[in-house]
């Protein structure tokens, strides 16, 4: 028996972004060459070094998904594929960042307990697993506050940035075209931060139901203007995992026993 | 919240994207789509005579990662970018890299130019390496 449902979401969620680092990194994401680029100062590191981080970045993410040391092996992979994105600091790309990041905050919730290979013994109580959910809701809180406090300028919000990236062809899904038009720009550049500035505020205020819908409605629009890579894959996975569950308490299950027992 | 999942989240929502946005380049800051700068580069080989002569910046994409060559590529025409500050900060690497393409030069100077937008003002930044023989 789970402990609780939001348990099993948050391991299901470990799976589902292991499955997605793996697709996205494995196996040769930043394996050293001879091509040139500039590693983030201070950060950069003999090719071999390199080399045997893509490995280990690997080797992590499979025992991360599969659910075995599931804790180590997370923050292992995390690390492991920020010092290697580092060693090229013109690829740098925010849903990579979020990859890392959120590998790295599921790997210190819960997650690694349930749906593995090597569930972590014991199991969670209740109380360390709502700390995780409400752990995982201000880290996703955060992304959106600061997203959206980003575009609370004058050159988000008179519609210049948006107008500058469509002419530079930024927005390749179907719906990017829509930008072209001034009138959407404006609308665009007004509700964007508004979207990303309320999923903030909902996160926070633990209303994760509107939020999660909002959330999953503004990936799927930017999915279809942007193609961000995986970003709105992720966040999707971070925004199911806190989906709100009825949770099973021991009352509930002795109940239940007992009902099933007559 | 427990006590550790408290500190974690204030360390990664909170102390790693302001100490981003506030020291470095916000790129741990989620900027996303926030900011459309626009750039161009010049490249100056110096012979050794001290004559300079105008290279096409699209000639560095040549033995660069394949992350290089849309920054470099027609950059001598205005280029839309949301982050130009890993290119700023990069263009010595960058001096140096062309000192490496065979430009029989004694010196190589790459000039980034930036501006919010056409005719606001623009910032100048240079960068020389001194090429081996």
């Amino acid at each position: 028996m789970t402990s609780n449902r939001e348990a099993r979401a948050l391991g299901m969620a470990r799976v589902a972004l292991g499955l997605i680092f793996l697709v996205r990194t494995a196996p040769r994401l930043g394996w050293p060459t001879s091509d040139w680029t500039a590693a983030v100062p201070g950060l950069a590191l003999p090719g071999a070094v390199v080399a045997g981080l893509c490995v280990l970045r690997t080797l992590a993410a499979v025992l991360f998904t599969c659910g075995v040391r599931a804790r180590l092996s997370g923050i292992v992979a995390a690390v492991s594929g920020y010092l290697v994105l580092a060693q090229d600091r013109f690829a740098f790309i925010n849903s990579l960042h979020l990859l890392f990041l959120a590998t790295f905050v599921l790997a210190l919730t819960t997650a690694p307990s349930e749906v593995a290979l090597v569930p972590a013994r014991p199991p969670a109580s209740p109380e360390v697993v709502a700390s995780s959910v409400r752990f995982v809701s201000v880290v996703l809180a955060s992304i959106y506050f600061w997203a959206g406090v980003a575009k609370a300028q004058p050159e988000w919000l008179s519609g210049h940035a948006l107008e500058a990236q469509a002419q530079a062809g930024a927005f390749a899904g179907p719906l990017g075209r829509w930008l072209e038009h001034a009138s959407v720009r404006a609308l665009a550049s007004w509700t964007v931060p508004a979207l990303e500035l309320g999923i903030a505020l909902l996160l926070l205020a633990d209303r994760r139901r509107p939020a999660i819908v909002l959330g999953l409605f503004f990936h799927g629009v930017v999915e279809l203007t942007v193609n961000p890579d995986t970003l709105g894959w992720q966040m999707a996975v971070l925004l199911l995992a806190v989906w709100p569950r009825p949770r099973v308490t021991q009352a509930d299950a002795a109940e239940r026993a007992e009902a099933g027992g007559r | 919240m427990t006590r550790t999942h408290r500190i974690l989240a204030v360390l990664l929502g909170l102390v790693v994207p302001l100490g981003s946005w506030v020291l470095g380049s916000g790129e741990l800051s989620y900027r996303m789509y926030a900011h459309a700068s626009e750039y161009r580069l010049d490249v100056f080989a110096v012979d050794a005579a001290g004559a300079r002569h105008r290279r096409a910046p699209s000639a560095l994409a040549r033995g660069a990662r394949a992350s290089v060559v849309p920054l470099v590529a027609g950059a001598d025409h205005w280029r839309t970018q949301p982050r130009v500050e890993d290119l700023r900060g990069a263009l010595p690497d960058l001096a140096r890299h062309a000192c490496g393409l065979e430009l029989g030069s004694e010196s190589v100077e790459v000039v980034l130019e930036e501006r919010a937008r056409e005719g606001s003002a623009v910032r100048t930044t240079r960068a020389a390496a001194t090429c081996r023989r």
